[in-house]
């Protein structure tokens, strides 16, 4: 029965992982790219699944909880990647125990495109720019108990359009400020091989509980300012521990659901967007990893290793990683993204 | 390039041909000067058509060649000939001038240059000062004064340009009068064309004569008329002058003008007149129109004469039949050109403290101006009137304002017959081969490689709610398209066309109707603000990406 349940429960997931999509709004047309895209290249080549593993980095971004179980380390994080269409971003992740029970950390996300070209209404080339999008949290992190933890974080983010320069009729800025939204998390060990975690995004500090905020392109207001907010998440996640021909793996899987309307709550599904990320970790050799992930339309792939320095009498351990993407529903391939983490003992 | 090295006469006669070719491709242009066109004048050969413009980033002529492919208008060439930063063709008050003749860019072939007026900058740094006149000699456009500058002066604006038999320009000045300079012998102008000496002729209230004054001397506004109009017919010399009070007409040569009575009355201020020549069932005359402010409003009409001088109103006709009095004066427009093809006789018309603009087709057998539109009513929009035919202008994103109108001839392989060329403000110009019924649209556009190979985003940052962008590319060969809009983490966000339909072009296969984004997703949301990828693809698996930035979205 238990089997007929889980493989149930599995073809259910399955089902789940094509998603199911709003009616009424577009998930792409909505704000928080920088926040639906993850951080992390090994994150990313497990397909984007982060909440539900203890050794996630950067926690403040993935499940604040997280951050109980950093202990007396320093952990850190640099990721960076260039995508198809002069995309590239970075990411930089650091965190660290706080006390016995405790652990604090921050994080920052930059996405940018590296070659925008200004054209005008009268199609003339103005210039070229390099807008940036940026996201930051920082966060702690409790352990209620052996196996259990919570965790806050705040998010902000903020963008610089790097365009008003080339316009001289209106008085545009390029520096738009978001608003700052709280993350919770929580994360339960529930075994040796199951690991769970919660995460609850873009709680605002209003009556609606919603990330919203003004935002006008514009200095004196010649260009219109609109109200724009930053959708809830829900995320749920859980990573099952194992192993593959006698050597360790790992199954995440994570469920999202995005609520696209700027309201405390509500359960038309029209309003909701739902999506699944699957993904896989397999350490054939001592120290080596090999990812596969699957994030609602978007195939991953991903390389690590786990190096272990020695400085003077001390072992740092320092991990690199290597993934590429492939984002199937614009059919664009992305090869390179790098990054490093490890402890600082 | 070092000449020396061609030691082959074949080799440098290839190296001569190769620098001719350079030296003649940097007055070689991808397109107009500017989207913001307010004239247009037939060139000196077949399919030559010379547009004025005056935009944000430039300013001057834009000499296109047009030619008949398969049935289809097509630009083969565009020259560019700038003007200086401190001197257009346009002055600052063009739309918002209250009666009808400071409201348009006069123009005229002067002994193989065409010549403008020239608007300079006047002591509130606006372009209101008359500069004299700007000559235009194939890529080459230079100003040349009229007076001495210790003459230039606010007052005497040029309202037009007249060539007479003799090959003299005639201008009319408002208050300065008319002033004549005669024909020139050297290719190129160089000014003052005129002395403090010379004379320019006023029109006297008291004996209806021109009289000579000499240049240097203030006109007396009492004992004067304005100038504000002139017609000349260059083969026969006929003179019709347009003043303040009523409509004059004479011999180019002589100072005794016969008053002309428009409508029973010889008071009415004239201030456009048009000439007509015989054919297509029309006969030989002037079209004129008065218009004067009077009680806070501009009281306009518009008149046939004929050449016995016999005057009738041109009046509207509608669907039915039925003929509208005063109609003319209901819409507040003036006219700033006019144009025969065919059977018509098209006027361009802007609205006067309203914003109708459009073209007036009368046809020339009956002097009726008729209308499109079964229904009379404006209930369609500020900018509709049953009276004021349209025109295809390519562009969506921007309202538009009709400036002027050409004819122009165009060969064919066997004849040659007339094209209409319209100009607009923000849409470049429009020409009709089938009396109105299709346009080619001429646009200030970016060259794009062909075969799908980039794709330009028009504009590419979309500034405020209304704004919208064109989806620009080139197709080398008919293919049905796609068009998708993908967020930065490339989620699908609104899909514009799939599998359309779209032509090989030499410019643009876009179709400006359907090829456009308007900052929303699928279920008609704006979006967020923020980047946003735009991918054409093909039949053939060709695909092209083009970036756009949005900043409207969110709640309003």
């Amino acid at each position: 029965m238990n089997q007929v349940m889980w493989r149930s429960l599995f073809l259910l997931l399955l089902i789940w992982t094509t998603g199911f999509s709003s009616k009424r709004v577009r998930l792409g047309g909505a704000e928080g790219f920088v926040e639906r895209m993850g951080m992390g290249t090994r994150s990313l080549g497990r397909g984007n699944n982060g909440v539900a593993l203890s050794e996630t980095t950067p926690a403040a971004y993935w499940n604040p909880a997280l951050l109980a179980e950093r202990y007396r380390e320093i952990h850190y994080m640099l990721q960076g990647d260039k995508r198809s269409l002069d995309r590239a971003g970075t990411g930089v992740g650091v965190e660290g125990g706080v006390g016995q029970r405790m652990g604090a950390g921050l994080a920052w996300a930059m996405r940018t495109d590296l070659a925008f070209d200004v054209i005008n209404e009268e199609d003339e080339d103005l210039g070229s720019a390099s807008p940036a999008f940026h996201m930051a949290w920082v966060g702690i992190g409790w352990r209620l108990s052996r196996r259990a933890s919570l965790g806050a974080s705040i998010g902000i983010s903020w963008a610089n359009l790097d365009v008003a320069g080339f316009y001289s009729d209106v008085s545009m800025t390029d520096e738009l400020q978001g608003n700052s939204s709280l993350n919770l998390g929580w994360h339960y060990e529930y075994s040796s091989r199951w690991e769970l975690g919660v995460v609850a995004r873009n709680i605002g500090f209003n009556r609606e509980l919603s990330a919203r905020w003004d935002q006008s392109p514009s200095r004196d207001n010649s260009l219109p300012s609109a109200q724009t907010f930053r959708p809830k998440v829900l995320e749920a996640g859980a990573v099952y521990h194992g192993k593959l021909s006698g050597c360790p793996a790992e199954l995440y899987l994570t469920l999202l659901d995005y609520q696209l309307a700027d309201t405390l709550l509500v359960f038309d599904p029209d309003w909701h967007v739902w999506r699944a990320r699957v993904g896989f970790e397999w350490h054939p050799i001592e120290r080596g990893s090999v990812r596969l992930g699957y994030d609602a339309g978007q195939a991953t792939f991903g390389l690590g290793y786990d190096f272990r320095l020695r400085i003077g009498k001390t072992w740092w351990p320092l991990s690199v990683d290597w993934a590429m993407l492939y984002e199937g529903y614009a059919q664009n391939f992305s090869p390179l993204s790098v990054g490093i983490s490890g402890q600082i003992p | 390039m070092n000449f020396a090295i061609c030691k082959k006469q074949s080799t440098r006669q290839a190296c001569y041909v190769a620098v001719f070719f350079l030296a003649f491709a940097s007055a070689w242009a991808d397109g107009l000067v500017t989207n913001y066109v307010f004239g247009a004048t037939a060139g000196t050969q077949p399919g030559q058509l010379m547009v004025v413009g005056r935009g944000d980033a430039s300013n001057g002529v834009s000499i296109l060649q047009l030619a008949l492919e398969q049935g289809q208008v097509r630009v083969s060439s565009f020259r560019d000939a700038l003007f200086g930063e401190e001197w257009l063709g346009v002055h600052d008050r063009v739309f918002s001038e209250l009666t009808g003749e400071a409201r348009r860019v006069p123009s005229v072939w002067w002994q193989g240059r065409l010549m403008f007026a020239a608007i300079g900058l006047d002591s509130n740094h606006d372009f209101n000062h008359p500069a004299g006149l700007i000559q235009v000699m194939n890529e080459n456009a230079t100003l040349v004064a009229l007076e001495p500058g210790e003459l230039a002066t606010g007052n005497g604006r040029l309202l037009g340009l007249q060539v007479a038999p003799d090959q003299a320009l005639w201008m009319p000045r408002g208050i300065k009068g008319l002033l004549r300079i005669p024909a020139q012998k050297q290719t190129s102008l160089i000014g003052p064309l005129r002395t403090a000496r010379d004379t320019q002729w006023v029109f006297s209230s008291s004996d209806h004569q021109l009289t000579p004054v000499r240049l240097d001397s203030v006109p007396d506004s009492a004992a004067c008329w304005e100038i504000l109009a002139l017609a000349v017919d260059s083969s026969t010399g006929r003179m019709w002058l347009g003043t303040e009070k009523g409509l004059w007409s004479g011999q180019v040569d002589q100072t005794t003008l016969t008053s002309v009575k428009l409508g029973g009355v010889d008071t009415l201020r004239i201030t456009g007149i048009w000439q007509l020549q015989p054919g297509d069932g029309g006969a030989a005359g002037i079209l004129v129109e008065s218009s004067q402010r009077l009680n806070s409003r501009t009281q306009s009409s518009l008149f046939w004469v004929d050449s016995l001088g016999k005057a009738t109103s041109v009046r509207l006709k509608d669907r039915d039949g039925k003929l509208h009095a005063n109609g003319y004066d209901s819409l507040q427009v003036s006219i700033s050109s006019m144009a025969v093809v065919g059977h018509y006789v098209w006027a361009a018309v802007q609205g006067i403290e309203n914003n109708l603009t459009g073209l007036l087709r009368i046809q020339r057998d009956s002097m009726l101006a008729v209308s499109w539109s079964d229904s009379l009513s404006l209930e369609n929009g500020p900018h509709s009137s049953p009276w004021l035919w349209w025109l295809e202008a390519g562009v969506v994103d921007r309202e538009i304002l009709v400036t002027s109108v050409a004819s122009f001839p165009l060969k064919t392989d066997s004849s040659q017959i007339k094209g209409l060329a319209v100009t607009t403000y923000g849409a470049g110009v429009s020409i009709s081969i089938d009396s109105g019924a299709t346009w080619k649209v001429i646009l200030n556009q970016a060259p794009i490689r062909g075969g799908l190979k980039e794709v330009r985003m028009v504009p590419s940052v979309m500034r405020g709610w209304e704004a919208t962008s064109q989806v620009a590319y080139r197709l080398d060969k008919n293919a049905q398209i796609t068009i998708e809009i993908f967020s930065y983490d490339m989620k699908p966000v609104r899909t514009l066309i799939r599998g359309a339909a779209r032509n090989a072009d030499p410019i643009r296969s876009s179709d400006p109707r359907t090829d456009v984004w308007d900052g929303r997703d699928d279920f008609g949301s704006p979006v967020a603000l923020g980047l946003y990828y735009v991918k054409v693809k093909d039949d053939d698996d060709h695909e092209s990406w083009g970036k756009v930035m949005w900043l409207g979205g969110g709640i309003r």
